[in-house]
């Protein structure tokens, strides 16, 4: 069974979007080989009680049909707007995720002293309206009703579930965002972006 | 049938989808593969990266963003706000399992 959560946003030029939020534990260890490489190549037993989620990651998409996943660069050179679990950088047990334009991208010194992780908005569409999926891969709940659920299904599935009931049920698995200009994440990092955003006041 | 593939970010982007034959009383076809411009781009999307494909949306003819008129309660406009998408919207095409 797999979870989808959804952001709606525009990107702005000089502008940088943070979303934070506590990371389920997966098994980004699993198998062996190099990350990027055989990661999930080799199974591991489920279900595991410590593992909450076989997988997760967090990408931006272009609002636009066929709504393809952000890609900057070609081949080898390619970079896409998404991070998985066993590529983001976690502090605490949190991620930091942090979308912009590659000419707003914050300074290595500054993703590091968030704990924070880069992932490109369009170039090519630099003001065309984005949006942002957090997948989860959960177990099955028919056959592992003791695996952890993130949302419970609507009763129809036709109904979108708004963001307050979200986060009242996620808690701290709910993802904080804000839209902020990108000197203020440089400076003061994902909780100045937080912390300067309307929709904080609201929190 | 959805032939699904999941690879990690950076790895292998070459994936050959298979060729199905079908058999039923003593007769064999073997199924074409999907040519159109959207479908081959959505999969390759997907197969790159080990991320959610979106084509349940394009098929649905729902974009992000659009109100369904079930919602009834707390219906403000969700940018910047994390919410659950219609399961309706991904029905097919998102695993799951």
């Amino acid at each position: 069974m797999n979870g989808y959560l959804e952001m709606n946003f525009t990107p702005r030029k000089g502008y940088v979007v943070v979303t934070h939020g506590r990371a389920p534990s997966s098994p980004v260890h699993a198998g062996s080989g190099t990350p990027g490489d055989s990661i999930g190549a080799h199974p591991v037993p489920w279900l595991q009680p410590k593992f909450q989620v076989r997988y997760w990651s967090v990408a931006n998409y272009l609002a636009a049909k066929p709504f393809p996943i952000v890609k900057i660069g070609r081949g080898a050179n390619a970079i896409f707007g998404g991070t998985a679990d066993y590529v983001t950088t976690l502090k605490g047990g949190y991620y930091a995720v942090v979308s912009s334009l590659p000419a707003d991208k914050p300074s290595p010194a500054a993703l590091t002293a968030s704990g924070a992780t880069w992932i490109p908005t369009s170039p090519r569409k630099a003001t065309a309206p984005e949006f942002q999926l957090l997948r989860n891969m959960l177990s099955q709940q028919s056959l592992y009703p003791e695996g952890f659920v993130f949302i419970t299904p609507p009763a129809d599935s036709s109904d979108i579930i708004p963001p307050a009931a979200v986060r009242a049920q996620m808690g701290a698995y709910y993802p904080q965002t804000a839209q902020c200009p990108a000197g203020v994440f440089e400076a003061q990092g994902w909780s100045g972006c937080l912390a300067g955003s309307p929709a904080a006041a609201g929190r | 049938m959805i032939f699904r593939t999941y690879i990690p970010l950076g790895g292998n982007t070459q994936v050959q989808l298979p060729a199905l034959t079908v058999t039923h009383d003593g007769r064999t076809a073997t199924l074409p593969q999907c040519a159109s411009a959207a479908p081959a781009r959505t999969r390759k999307i997907a197969a790159v990266t080990g991320l959610p494909p979106v084509t349940a949306m394009t098929k649905a003819g729902d974009g992000p963003g659009v109100r369904p008129a079930s919602c009834t309660a707390d219906c403000t406009d969700p940018t910047l706000q994390y919410f659950s998408p219609s399961a309706a919207a991904q029905a097919g095409l998102f695993p799951i399992q």
